[in-house]
């Protein structure tokens, strides 16, 4: 019956169907390549895979750069670019560990990096959109400019905050319910307010409308350039808080903070399917590309992967991962399979 | 070839002469870098755990001797060391110290224009193998081999494995890495080599869960080694901590002194620490710069490294570290 079935064009069109519309929703196909990955390690490294607790390090160490991908993703959607965060991520940890280390301030403290944050986000909006210097450029030189002037600030040394872990404010971000770490879940907070806020606010509406063309939504009444400047102070904000959160678990702040973050925060936004030319993204695809980029060098250091090769098949599945992403939400997209299916027809 | 102990009582002498000076007590003329102007490679970012001492010193030396310095900042990248050495030159100093990461062969065109250029050129931190140059710095390989003994000490066995997380490429640097496998081999020890990453090496903590992965996967490995990265040295309390490993019940090794590694060290999480002694690597190339500019007092060379912390000597340590000398 079920060969019957496989050849009845109806059935398998309705099937057709029925997975285009599951891996139509937000976030499915990229949560399926994560799934795969996840079922992948399991087989190859079941002692570490199959335990809970390399999931737990993934929760602690995780949430700093999912946070930045997902504010990076709100600016990439709107056609822009930001790449001075790991400079805010660095201003914000300083601020924050040498007023907890001078003056023991710790919710002040919080406060306080959280304004720098703020700040230095809202100068980055005012230069794109005040200047007319657009933002891959804008932020670039920022990049720089906050991390030189942080440097300069802090006389380049590292403050070690050790005791902080003694405090109600490290309970509060960095603590641990049993084993679970609580950056996870104030992560997934900032995930679920972004969600909304892209897709049932009126910020979130006009994000997508200028990054889909600019040029149309400020004819049609949209103060492009103040929605612009939000987006920018939210990226500051957000770059601010996730600087807290990485200070807290790790205890130190040093000057080159945030710098490793870079590539893998803007490769979180593009692998979880967010378009790069603006007007289109998915908070939950970001997510899942945090998670995917965090889980692939350890999955493959403990699939016994070693040496060079481990670089060299990080790339591998960044580039299966993306692929596999587009085909699941419609094989069309991806040119090639296209060209096959279309021969197969013939 | 100049003593380390006729190194430290030049630089001694060099402090008195500073301080005598104008008293009649004074040898003439002075030594004074007074005028001149020296380019200084530093290595890391300004500030990160393995650069500020050796910032400090040079500031220091650089101070004592009225000698204008310019620190230059790599983040430990090579291709830079090299085009800030091309950078330096064109701004035609007095003299340049440089770091040897390139290796000699890149760094041949620069070394004979400054030579033509009559500009001093010093290293440190890691040699140029085939050049008379004044070097201090650690012997990478010794550090290394210093590492791997230590930990072999510390309880390691034959039969016994190990995860050696470090750069095995074939740079200077890797020389660390030798060392330390070299004593392993000769112990007995069996190890896997895991080369981390770039952003690992930028931001250490993205190396927690990568170590954590491992430990899980091959719980009988009894020791890390982490030859040449102090910010990566710095968490692995963190990675023990996160694979459910009680402080001692793996051997930890690593390289560079910083307050998270001392707390390692404190907690028991860090069994060994080799110390490079980073200012020294500031403090006397400017000193040699300097000598060999006024009198033409060349080749000296000073092995600023090779102790160890460890939990019997922390306590002394640790004040020096929190004030960014150690």
């Amino acid at each position: 019956m079920a060969m019957q079935a496989s050849h009845d064009p109806s059935a398998a069109s309705l099937r057709l169907s029925l997975s285009r519309r599951i891996f139509a929703v937000e976030g499915m196909a990229i949560l399926a390549v994560f799934a795969l990955l996840i079922a992948i390690f399991m087989v190859t490294a079941p002692q570490t895979f199959l335990s809970y607790r390399i999931y737990m390090t993934f929760l602690a160490n995780v949430p700093p750069p999912m946070i930045l991908a997902l504010g990076l993703t709100f600016v990439v959607v709107a056609g822009e670019m930001d790449l001075s965060f790991p400079s805010i991520v660095a201003f914000s940890s300083y601020v924050f560990a040498i007023l907890f280390k001078n003056y023991e301030l710790t919710w002040l403290a919080f406060a306080a990096a959280l304004i720098v944050g703020v700040i230095l986000g809202f100068v980055n909006g005012l230069i794109v959109t005040q200047l007319g210097i657009p933002s891959m450029i804008t932020t670039l030189a920022t990049l720089f400019l906050y991390g030189g002037l942080v440097v300069i600030v802090s006389n380049g040394l590292t403050v070690a905050v050790p005791s902080v872990t003694d405090t109600v404010i490290h309970s509060v971000f960095a603590g641990r319910i049993g084993v679970l770490p609580v950056q996870a879940l104030w992560a997934l907070a900032v995930a679920v307010a972004l969600w909304f806020i892209l897709n049932r606010h009126r910020f979130g509406e006009n994000v997508l409308f200028i990054g889909d063309n600019a040029r149309v939504a400020h004819v049609v009444g949209i103060r492009v350039d103040r929605e612009k400047l939000k987006i920018f102070t939210l990226m500051g904000l957000l770059s601010a808080f996730a600087g807290i959160l990485l200070t807290l678990e790790t205890t130190t702040y040093f000057s080159s903070q945030g710098m490793g973050y870079l590539l893998i925060v803007v490769a979180s936004v593009f692998i979880g399917g967010t378009s790069i030319f603006g007007g289109s993204g998915t908070i939950v695809g970001t997510v899942v590309g945090a998670l995917i980029v965090a889980i692939i060098e350890a999955g493959l250091v403990a699939s016994g992967v070693q040496g060079f090769w481990t670089r060299f098949l990080i790339g591998v599945v960044f580039l299966v991962s993306v692929t596999l992403n587009m085909a699941l939400e419609d094989p069309d997209r991806v040119p090639l399979f296209k060209k096959i299916r279309m021969r197969l027809r013939r | 070839m100049i003593t380390r102990r006729f190194l430290l009582g030049a630089a001694c002498a060099l402090g008195m002469t500073g301080m005598l000076s104008g008293t009649a007590l004074a040898a003439e003329p002075v030594l004074t870098g007074e005028g001149m102007t020296i380019y200084f490679q530093m290595g890391g970012n300004s500030g990160d755990p393995t650069t500020l001492a050796r910032e400090l010193g040079a500031k220091a030396a650089a101070d004592m001797l009225k000698v204008k310095l310019i620190n230059q900042y790599a983040g430990w990248d090579q291709q830079k060391m090299l085009e800030q050495a091309n950078q330096a030159l064109a701004s035609q100093p007095d003299a340049i110290v440089v770091m040897g990461h390139s290796g000699t062969d890149s760094m041949k065109r620069f070394l004979n224009e400054a030579k033509e250029a009559g500009i001093v050129v010093v290293t440190n931190n890691t040699r140029l193998p085939g050049t008379d140059l004044s070097y201090f710095g650690l012997d990478n390989y010794e550090a290394g081999r210093v590492l791997g003994e230590k930990m072999v000490a510390a309880g390691l066995k034959k039969g016994d494995k190990a995860v050696i997380y470090g750069t095995f490429e074939q740079t200077a640097h890797a020389d660390i890495s030798r060392g330390t496998i070299e004593e392993f081999d000769k112990a007995g020890v069996a190890y896997d080599k895991l080369q981390w990453s770039n952003e690992a090496v930028q931001d250490p903590s993205l190396a927690v869960p990568v170590l954590a992965a491992y430990l899980e996967s091959h719980p009988d490995v009894k020791a890390i080694a982490v030859p040449g990265h102090g910010g990566i040295t710095a968490i692995l309390a963190k990675v023990l901590d996160a694979a459910g490993k009680a402080p001692g019940s793996v051997i930890t090794g690593g390289y560079d002194i910083s307050p998270a590694s001392i707390d390692g060290l404190k907690k028991g999480y860090v069994t060994v620490v080799v110390d490079q002694q980073p200012y020294l690597q500031g403090f006397m190339p400017v000193v040699a710069a300097v000598l060999q500019k006024r009198y033409g007092l060349a080749g000296l060379m000073l092995n600023t490294g090779g102790g160890v912390v460890t939990k019997d000597n922390v306590e002394a340590i640790a004040p020096l570290v929190e004030e960014g000398v150690r």
